[in-house]
């Protein structure tokens, strides 16, 4: 099978300051490539330029085997790429759930009963059937962040490109963004901070800083460490004040 | 699920056209009495929450009604100095205010109570072009983001005690938050655009289907047409 996405010395500029040098990368079909690095290293960018949101000033990028330089090559290959953007409130639309996840479908040429009914066996397979009818604006952070990788996957996608996919998510539906994402089979490339999520579902890292991809290993040993844990208090104990 | 406005959408819309075409005052101070009288017998708690809305209305009126006599020519009635106002002058401000009282009227009374997006679903339904319809369903959507933005702004010069008032200063960072706000509008519709095609989208939106409609909608369909046709004939005769 080829490879869905391969950059070739992909450079980016952006208002006129180098974001992306000469960066090379292959994602084979089911890649789990994490991507790490500090704030502003150029992550969402690099995202970007694969969509081809984002045009670069030098060398390629590859779709499924095509070289893709004009928005038309990109966007014969988009439907099989869901990109979950950064900020939910950019990627989610419509008034209500339903009509947001059916946007993709849609698109893809359902018509819209049919389109409708693929949203709301998404969000039921993500178990958020019960927000179908909720209107958008009121959704919580983590609430919007699963709706919007419901609109993602209802078009079926065979790789996907999530910038920051925990963010605002609290433990439980985390839990559940996991087991989605650990149940999907195409390839994907995270953008995280979050250390615990990159562990569980990558299983390559590379970190970008100035610019360059550098391998990077993902630290799976189990070393001894502290972290500040926050639990329920125990309300039966008698001591308890 | 959203109630389904495409009833009252449709009566508002067939009287509303009607009382816009009357040309005498006559049928026009009747409709007026008409939709008064009917409003406070059927919605009367309607009228009321309204109430306040419906009086700024009025004043903008008065303003017509006081100042659209001195411009007609005709029969003079009395004058102020070098301005004369004229009977046709008055009758034509009475139409006028008569005319706008009851749209608005109609309007509250049909669609005051609305949520937006039942609104916005019904308008659907009405042959408009679509991207009026698209720029709807946006301001919907974005309305509350661009809300809380601007919130968060104030707030956020708030916790750093800013406390407005009449100065220069006031004014400058006033404007440097509507600045801000600006921007951000921008470059969020960039993103916002970018995210359609990140989903192949290509300018259609999925709607709910809305149920059909029942008989009793029918009928209420029906008498707003009646109502019509019967000004329009009050009107000519
Ligand atoms: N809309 C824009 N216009 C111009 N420059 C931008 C724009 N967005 C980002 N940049 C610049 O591009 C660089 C990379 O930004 P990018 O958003 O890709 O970073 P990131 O790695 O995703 O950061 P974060 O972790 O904060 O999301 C930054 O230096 C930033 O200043
Ligand atoms: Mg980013």
């Amino acid at each position: 099978m080829t490879a869905p996405v391969v950059l070739d010395r992909l450079s980016v500029t952006r208002d006129g300051l180098p974001v992306l040098r000469e960066v090379s990368l292959t994602l084979a079909p089911r890649d789990r490539l994490a991507i790490v690095g500090p704030n502003g290293a150029g992550k969402t960018t690099l995202l970007r330029a694969i969509m081809g949101l984002q045009v670069p000033s030098s060398g390629t990028v590859a779709l499924f085997g095509q070289t893709c330089t004009h928005e038309a090559e990109f966007r014969s290959h988009r439907p099989r790429i869901g990109f979950l953007f950064q900020d939910s409130d950019d990627q989610l639309f419509c008034p209500t759930v339903v009509e947001d996840v059916a946007f993709g479908p849609l698109n893809l040429g359902q018509s819209n009963a049919q389109a409708l009914k693929i949203a709301r066996e998404t969000l039921a397979h993500l178990g958020i059937a019960a927000l179908a009818e909720r209107l958008v604006h009121k959704l919580s952070g983590g609430e919007k962040r699963l709706v919007c990788l419901a609109g993602l996957l209802a078009m079926r996608p065979q790789v996907l490109l999530l910038d920051e996919p925990t963010n605002g998510v609290d433990a439980e539906n985390g839990a559940r963004l996991r087991a989605v994402l650990h149940g999907f089979e195409g390839a994907m490339i995270m953008v995280s901070h979050d250390d615990g999520f990159v562990a569980d579902l990558a299983n390559r890292a590379r970190l970008l800083s100035g610019g360059c991809l550098q391998e990077a290993d993902i630290h799976d040993h189990a070393h001894l460490h502290r972290h500040p844990h926050v639990h329920p208090r125990m309300k039966t104990d008698p001591n308890a004040g | 699920m959203t109630q389904d406005l495409r009833p009252s959408l449709a009566c508002a819309l067939i009287l509303v056209l009607a009382v816009s075409q009357l040309a005498s005052l006559s049928t026009a101070l009747g409709a007026l009495a008409s939709t008064v009288l009917g409003g406070l017998i059927w919605q009367r708690a309607r009228l009321v929450a309204h109430k306040r809305r419906l009086l700024h209305l009025e004043v903008f009126l008065l303003l017509v009604l006081l100042t659209l006599p001195f411009t007609v020519a005709g029969t003079a009635l009395f004058s102020l100095g070098p301005l004369v106002a004229s009977v046709e002058g008055v009758a034509r401000a009475l139409l006028v205010v008569a005319k706008i009282s009851t749209a608005v009227l109609l309007i509250t009374l049909f669609l005051a109570q609305a949520e937006p997006l039942a609104l916005a679903r019904a308008l659907h339904a009405a042959p408009l072009p679509k991207p009026l319809l698209r720029l709807i369903s946006l301001t919907l959507r974005y309305l509350s983001v661009v809300s809380d933005e601007f919130n968060r702004l104030r707030e956020a010069a708030k916790a750093r005690s800013f406390r407005p008032a009449t100065t220069l200063r006031t004014w400058r960072v006033m404007g440097l938050m509507m600045g801000t706000m600006l921007l951000r509008a921008l470059s969020r519709a960039d993103r916002i655009s970018e995210a359609m095609r990140a989903r192949s989208g290509a300018g259609h939106m999925p709607h709910l289907p809305l149920p059909a409609l029942s008989r009793r909608d029918h009928l209420r369909i029906g008498a707003s047409l009646i109502g019509a046709l019967f000004l329009t004939v009050m009107d000519r005769l």
